[in-house]
């Protein structure tokens, strides 16, 4: 054999740092995971978040713009009374950017959820058998244990592996269409009036991606076959939803057993649309005869009725268990 | 001993509920190529997981390459290398792109570990195999795989479980003289867990032999083998009664063995005063036996279920 008699080298190299080592168990992970036809169309459904968004609100700013060659052209395609509207846009935007450019920016980044939930609930059973269950099958487990590496080391790379791909549902949305919408948009004073609106998105997403990588690393951890991580999750899920329906008619609380009636409590209480209607009411002509039937809960106060606690103390004992057992099962047997 | 010891544990003691598959095994082994022999069962593959922390231990101290594992044990395993008895590639993976992952899993920069796995391919003799998938490959090839990932990061302590197992005889020679190649030209220290005799006797310096979890024999390979009972068996057609008297008379107790053969205890360091004896006496055997060394006698006595350590 030609290569039978190659010489063994020693190697004097200076080694990386421990979060090099992370970031290539992250690296090869989402290689990993992203190998596959039906996952990248989801993912690619979660930048069609992204450009809707970023094209409302560009359509917005140009709207604002005045005398924008947008607005002529709606104006005389629609008529007068139209072009008045938009004029009267226009001048609120002038007037009042903190509720009418951040407004748009607000209700924005509030609906995203509704699409965000179902897709990271999908996205991650396309790849949560290529997580931990996959290593745990194969016994790759043992090789990653006999390294230079702790569980924590292992866990640290795998986590990151799923929040990036989650950030790309719940973060890049926001951060991209904000960066894109803004530097589009007619004065850059609007990255300082729809800045709040950024910061809420970003919580938002933030609340939503650590407890949910967590579970998915649970989940993975679970099965010794990789087919039944995928069955756990769907499963899970399914079967969370109504236990928590049912446990809702007993006590409301415990409707956060579900994280993602949690995350949407908190999501409702970092966006506060309450607050944002009372003040364009108080604020914005026309709007408040045209709210006047929306019943706003302004007497609330998120911090203490529960609203923020509760949930946020349901995900996070979520989150501690999902890290417990998830430590306990990445053992070499 | 001379050297600081790679391998130092004291009072190691693992069970698995009410089974202790490690009962308190002191061991301090040099640098070199260590067997560590035993049947299947005997505690081997527990030993290198509890001394490598895939298995915790319920008791004792393990120091390797002179450093605690409880206190430095991502740091220490750095600089050894481990290759486990059952597959565990990552599936999906190519050969190169699965040696290179474990080098920078191990601390090497990319390029570094790119390079290093592909040297390291070399040397345990994988050509363009390394560019299919790990989950296609034979056994043999999916043992120097093993051998080359936990050789890739240049290790200075690596341990091999079991690796000629499920191989073909040609395949087996093959990789046990690739393991006797690591310690001789780079000089990493090698431990050998194996259940076969010829294995270890082939290529080892020292060895270790484990049964029902506690050490039956240590010591080097040259010293057990020198370590036998001053005993022969003794083949003779014609003359046995003859010759019995006149080994008695000698004073050397003998006994007649149900295969016809004559059994004499000469409590001599060799064989040749009973030769000498034989030829002054006119006795003509036809063959003399050199009683088993201490490698193979512990050995077999190991293998005897139930057997206790000497």
């Amino acid at each position: 054999m030609s290569v039978w008699n190659a010489q063994y080298r020693r190697w004097t190299g200076e080694s990386v740092s421990i979060w090099k080592r992370r970031l290539s168990i992250a690296r090869y992970g989402l290689r990993l995971c992203l190998a596959g036809k039906a996952i990248r169309a989801f993912l690619f459904l979660s930048l069609v978040q992204w450009l809707s968004l970023t094209f409302a609100f560009l359509i917005f700013g140009q709207l604002v713009t005045p005398g924008s060659a947008l607005a002529d052209w709606i104006t005389v395609k629609t008529g007068t009374r139209v072009g008045a509207v938009i004029d009267g846009i226009s001048a609120w935007a002038l007037l009042y950017p903190e509720i009418t450019v951040d407004g748009i920016y607000r209700i924005g980044y509030f609906v995203l959820r509704f699409t965000a939930t179902p897709l990271s609930i999908l996205i991650v059973a396309l790849f949560i058998h290529k997580l931990i269950a996959q290593d745990l099958a194969s016994q790759a487990i043992v090789i990653y244990n006999s390294k230079a590496l702790t569980r924590w080391d292992y866990l640290i790379g795998k986590f990151i592996v799923v929040s990036t791909i989650l950030s790309t549902i719940w973060i890049l949305p926001v951060v991209g269409s904000w960066i894109i919408g803004n530097v589009l948009a007619p004065d850059w004073a609007f990255f300082y009036h729809t800045f709040p609106s950024l910061l809420r998105g970003l919580a938002v997403g933030i609340v939503a991606i650590l407890p949910l990588s967590l579970v998915a690393l649970a989940v993975s951890s679970m099965a010794q076959k990789t087919g039944a991580a995928i069955a756990y999750w769907i499963l899970g899920w399914i079967t969370l939803s109504i236990v928590a329906g049912l446990s809702a008619f007993t006590s409301p609380t415990l409707a956060y057993l579900n994280p993602f009636n949690a995350i949407d409590s908190l999501s409702d209480a970092i966006f506060r649309m309450d607050s944002f209607i009372s003040d364009a009411q108080s604020m914005l002509p026309f709007i408040n005869q045209a709210a006047a039937r929306i019943d706003l809960r302004l007497d609330d106060i998120p911090v203490t009725d529960g609203s923020i606690v509760t949930p946020a103390f349901f995900l996070i004992a979520l989150s501690v268990l999902s890290i417990v057992f998830v430590n306990r099962r990445i053992t070499a047997s | 001993m001379a050297d600081n010891p790679v391998i130092e544990t004291k009072g190691l003691r693992k069970q698995y509920g009410s089974q202790t598959v490690l009962d308190g095994i002191d061991l301090e082994l040099p640098k070199g190529s260590i067997g560590l022999l035993g049947p299947n069962g005997a505690g081997k593959s527990t030993f290198i997981k509890c001394v490598l922390q895939l298995h915790g231990k319920d008791d004792g101290t393990v120091s390797l390459l002179g450093q605690d594992i409880d206190r430095h044990g991502r740091e220490t395993r750095k600089r050894i290398g481990y290759a486990p008895e059952q597959d565990c590639h990552i599936p999906g993976m190519l050969g190169c792109e699965y040696v290179t992952y474990c080098g920078e899993l191990s601390g090497m920069p990319f390029e570094a570990a790119r390079q290093r796995a592909h040297e390291m391919l070399d040397f345990v003799g994988m050509g363009q195999e390394r560019y299919r998938k790990v989950d296609t490959y034979s056994t043999g090839m999916k043992q120097r795989v093993k051998i080359a990932q936990a050789l890739v990061h240049d290790p200075d302590l690596v341990f091999l479980d079991e690796p000629t197992n499920g191989l073909d005889p040609k395949g087996q020679a093959m990789i046990l003289e690739l393991i006797e190649r690591i310690w001789k030209e780079s000089e990493i220290s090698v431990v050998l867990s194996s259940h076969l005799l010829h294995d270890v006797d082939r290529i080892c310096e020292r060895i270790v032999i484990i049964a029902q979890g506690s050490v039956v024999a240590h010591d080097t390979l040259a010293a057990l083998k020198q370590r036998r009972k001053a005993e022969a068996e003794i083949v003779i057609g014609q003359g046995k009664e003859a010759l019995m008297a006149a080994l008695a008379n000698k004073g050397w107790p003998n006994r007649l063995l149900s295969n016809g053969n004559v059994k004499v205890e000469h409590g001599e360091s060799s064989l040749n005063p009973l030769i000498a004896f034989m030829r002054d006496n006119d006795f003509s055997p036809l063959e003399i036996k050199e009683s088993p060394d201490a490698l193979n006698e512990l050995y077999l006595q190991a293998l005897k279920p139930g057997s206790q350590p000497a």
